[in-house]
């Protein structure tokens, strides 16, 4: 019997006290005891925080059902997002782990996480911000991509004018936070289909004005990526209005025939896999046509040389198509 | 606002190393005058996933506080390449040691203290959980002030996915642990803790077990039907024999976890014995003579300056 052992503090206790002490950790001089003392009572309530909602492999529900409530009660996660820049190393993976923890959890059908951040916009335009902070980055990424995998949270996001901020932090930060906000972006546009096809549809200029400049990026990896992530947008069912129009663009089949000739082999090989909806379209639109035929002589040598080391019978067959079409005009 | 070009933090000085994904080299930060590695991948080939090197990225910025482990500076576009630059170990690597002296192995008293700090950076990764999958002598390096780190993270999973990179795959399957050969593997962090068995094994006779065999297959049959591998008597102390047979223990549940083992007698009788000890095998490293130099420029540097 230990008679120093205190008791564990219930899960109302730890959530408020880490919320009465997250304000403090901006109290007194940087550097001063009282800001070290904050910073360690955040780690260590979020550490318990953590020991409760995974409960070594098995959590009590009762105690998760308290806490999450209480969550919700003091808009901790709020505080958490917003204030993760001044949080331990560890603390800040346990944020993570913590939020989507709570994202993921589920009564019934109902996930009442997501609920009660549709109701809070803050909360996920303040995790998108996060890519404005380089060392936080990473992990305010890894909430906002658990986010995503729920559709009202990401019909928010792209519904908001915050969405056009993706371009900004994928063209202005460093090699893996740039790949993990175009990794977000993808998640935005590829995984709820029929709620982005109507948004595409609706806000086609807006949407495809910024995204072209992405295809245009001097970046490498986000110019290669933009352009296979276009072509699995235009070739998604759900998207054929939105690829009717876009194939029907004379701006957007020049670029392409630009970028087929890109010094990147991979950057050619996508640009491919765009023009190759130009010039399967059986109702070509007049303007589209005459740049195909303008171009035709050029355009079947150029096939006919094209990547023929490749190794890929369905890329043959697609290129021979081609071939055979751009004849026939 | 883009980015600041890469070429402005850093100077790339020679090539240390060269596989299929690319090269290493010795590196200048500008800004510090500090010596770095700098891991140089090309991405604009055939067969490269940006997601695989992305995931390594991000994996290396979540072990910044990691312990004996190499560290991470951050990682940039060049063109189609990408720079990773890491902490830079002007030792050597265990395996480099190990050739350096006389019959291509270690002796037992500096295996202990490569193996204590081993399991220092182990212990932290799997509580992350990070699993490093291929721990093997030529991933773990010494520095010249005799500290010991484990590198070369999932890059080498990164190598392990792509089927062009294959002769890595058979350098390193003697280091597989039986469950991840299996059809469907389903493993977890103990695969570490066997190859971390088998490192001991091949610090002890210069080669891992069954080195003898060429073929993928042949390997992939033995490790999956032979009894884990033993040392004699002859070849090593009983606690450090009783140590490695703790790693190599054929159930994953069944083999120590890396918390456990920094508790076994061959460590706890080796827990006081400085660092500085390795500086003999370091030395003999220096003396067997300077690896030979790759200086000169890259292929895509040539074509660069060429054009």
């Amino acid at each position: 019997m230990n008679f120093f052992k205190t008791k564990p503090r219930t899960p109302p206790d730890l959530v408020r006290g880490l919320r009465d002490t997250i304000p403090r950790l901006e109290s007194g001089a940087p550097g001063a005891d009282t800001r070290r003392k904050a910073s360690e009572d955040v780690s260590k309530n979020l550490q318990q925080i953590k020991a409760i909602l995974y409960g070594d492999g098995d959590p009590l529900p009762e105690l998760v059902a308290q806490l999450a409530q209480e969550t919700y009660n003091t808009d901790l996660l709020q505080h958490l997002v917003q204030n993760i820049a001044r949080f331990e190393f560890e603390a800040r993976k346990d944020v993570v782990q913590i939020f989507n923890n709570l994202l993921r959890r589920q009564i019934g059908s109902r996930y009442p996480t997501v609920e009660y951040l549709s109701g809070k916009h803050d909360i996920l335009f303040a995790t998108l911000a996060g890519y404005e902070n380089e060392d936080v980055a990473l992990n305010t990424g890894m909430i906002l991509k658990e986010m995503l995998r729920h559709e009202a949270l990401c019909k928010i996001l792209l519904y908001s004018d915050k969405f056009y901020n993706f371009p900004h932090y994928i063209e202005t930060t460093t090699f893996g936070i740039s790949c993990d906000a175009f990794a977000n972006l993808k998640e935005t546009l590829t995984r709820h289909k029929p709620m982005v096809a109507e948004y595409l549809d609706k806000n086609y200029d807006r949407f495809f004005s910024s995204f072209t400049t992405l295809i245009l990026s001097n970046n490498y990896v986000t110019k290669r990526q933009s352009l296979k992530l276009l072509g699995e947008i235009l070739l998604d069912r759900a998207n054929f209005n939105v690829m009717t129009r876009y194939i029907a663009n004379e701006t957007n089949l020049k670029m392409m025939m630009n970028l087929l000739r890109d010094k990147s082999k991979n950057i050619q090989f996508e640009a491919f896999h765009v023009f190759k909806v130009f010039v399967a379209n059986p109702k070509k639109p007049p303007q589209i046509e005459s740049i195909l035929r303008r171009n035709k002589d050029k355009l079947l040598q150029f096939l006919k040389n094209f990547h023929n080391d490749k190794d890929d019978e369905q890329f043959s067959d697609e290129k021979q198509f081609l071939i055979v079409q751009i004849q026939g005009l | 606002m883009s980015q600041p070009s890469v070429l402005t933090l850093y100077k790339r000085l020679e090539t240390i190393g060269r596989g299929a994904y690319g090269s290493v080299s010795k590196g200048i930060h500008i800004a510090t005058g500090n010596v770095v590695a700098l891991k140089i991948i090309d991405l604009d080939t055939a067969d490269d996933d940006v997601g695989d090197i992305q995931r390594e990225v991000a994996l290396l910025s979540q072990l910044r506080d990691a312990p004996n482990i190499t560290k991470y500076f951050g990682c940039y576009m060049d063109g189609p390449r990408v720079w990773i630059a890491m902490e830079y170990a002007d030792g050597g690597s265990v395996l480099s040691l190990m050739k350096a002296s006389r019959g291509g192995c270690l002796e037992e008293k500096f295996m202990a203290v490569i193996v204590r700090e081993v399991l220092i950076g182990l212990s932290y990764l799997h509580k992350v959980p990070v699993i490093h999958r291929d721990l093997k002598a030529a991933n773990v390096l010494v520095s010249a002030t005799c500290k010991v780190m484990i590198c070369d993270f999932g890059v080498s999973a990164l190598l392990a996915t792509t089927s062009s990179k294959r002769n890595t795959m058979t350098g390193t399957l003697h280091f597989m642990a039986p469950e991840v050969l299996h059809t469907n593997p389903a493993y977890d962090a103990k695969i570490d803790i066997w190859s971390l068995g088998i490192m001991i094994y091949e610090m002890a006779k210069g080669s891992p077990p069954h080195s003898n065999l060429a073929s993928a297959e042949a390997i992939v049959d033995t490790i999956s039907k032979m009894k884990p591998p033993r040392l004699q008597d002859s070849e090593a102390g009983k606690d450090m024999r009783d140590f490695m047979a703790m790693c190599l223990r054929e159930l994953p549940s069944e083999r120590s976890s890396a918390d456990e083992l920094y508790k076994a007698k061959w460590m706890k009788s080796n827990a006081k014995v400085p660092n500085s000890i390795l500086q003999d095998a370091v030395r003999r490293l220096h003396q067997a003579g300077p690896r030979a130099s790759l200086a000169g420029p890259l292929a895509w540097e040539v074509d660069e300056y060429v054009v």
